[in-house]
């Protein structure tokens, strides 16, 4: 074979004749099989869409199954038949606008957020995680501070410059203080009863 | 605020609405609505509804009562009743003082 340049081994030689393998499938591929895929792709499209139901009714029922795709599964699975039902209402009373559409969303993806157990969880993970913040890296530092301990241990602070010591235990004891009241407030408690 | 419905943060407003219509008997999600918008002159979007409806039926001052599936009615539970009493007897004072203030202070000016 001409195209097989004389070099010396057999690993150039296979090299060779895969660069022409890929050259011949490459110009079969691009010429041929794309055009025709495409063709296929957008023939594929146009059918479907002709099989989509467009009468009105079908169209509302649509846009009520995605309007519910903003809440969480378990939610639709206790209510979306209901708010279904009242969403249809609402289209047929004509009040279907946008800000029917921006009301859902930002219920749905509220509703994603905070449903209680995850509040609960959130509320553990403040109270829980607090301390940290609070004690060994605010309180503990600042006493071993003013003490003027040698040792650093896990103290982050006193790993700092002299300058930065103090703004970061402050940063630390409000960081934890901001977690306690969150994780309070998460948990339906108050930290000073009676406000708020 | 009561207590309680002070407790549903956003959904306050739209709590003691919903409390409302349904102090006068069992409706549905689109029934709430409308009455709602009959008598208080607010309109209730979906998503606020359905955000309140399940709130109050969580913390237990409404219950969903048996009925169809897709016009599940709603009623009012004696918890609810109570909280919805102590809302309201709250903001009768609020309305009083302030509408008594405005008129006899600001009205004069």
């Amino acid at each position: 074979m001409r195209w097989v340049r004389a070099t010396p081994g057999f690993v150039a030689r296979v090299a060779e004749r895969r660069r022409w393998l890929f050259l011949s499938a490459s110009i079969v591929f691009w010429t041929l099989l794309s055009p025709l895929a495409l063709v296929w792709l957008a023939l594929w499209l146009i059918d479907r869409q002709r099989a989509v139901d467009k009468s009105p009714a079908a169209k509302q029922e649509r846009r009520v199954r995605r309007l519910l795709l903003w809440y969480p599964a378990e939610w639709r699975a206790r209510y979306g038949d209901e708010m279904a039902a009242t969403l249809h209402d609402t289209f047929a009373e004509g009040r279907g606008g946008p800000q029917l559409s921006w009301n859902v969303a930002k219920e749905g993806l509220a509703s994603r957020l905070a449903p209680p157990a995850r509040r609960q969880a959130l509320a553990a993970a403040c109270l829980g995680l607090c301390s940290i913040p609070l004690f060994p890296q605010g309180l503990v530092p600042a006493v071993m501070k003013l003490a003027e301990a040698p040792t650093r241990s896990w103290f982050l602070a006193l790993y700092l410059p002299d300058a930065y010591q103090w703004p970061l235990i402050a940063a630390m004891l409000a960081l934890g203080l901001a977690m306690l009241r969150a994780g309070l407030s998460l948990a339906g408690l108050r930290l000073i009863p009676g406000r708020g | 605020m009561s207590q309680e419905l002070g407790g549903l943060g956003r959904f306050a407003g739209p709590a003691t609405l919903i409390l409302s219509s349904l102090a006068e008997g069992p409706k549905h999600g689109y029934a709430i609505t409308k009455d709602v918008e009959a008598f208080a002159g607010v309109r209730l979007q979906p998503g606020t509804l359905y955000g309140a409806l399940s709130r109050l039926e969580h913390d237990g001052l409404i219950e969903a009562l048996a009925g169809e599936r897709r016009r599940r009615p709603y009623g009012i539970t004696p918890r609810g009743a109570r909280a919805l009493d102590a809302q309201l007897t709250a903001q009768r004072r609020v309305s009083e003082v302030g509408l008594r203030r405005l008129s006899t202070g600001l009205m004069t000016s």
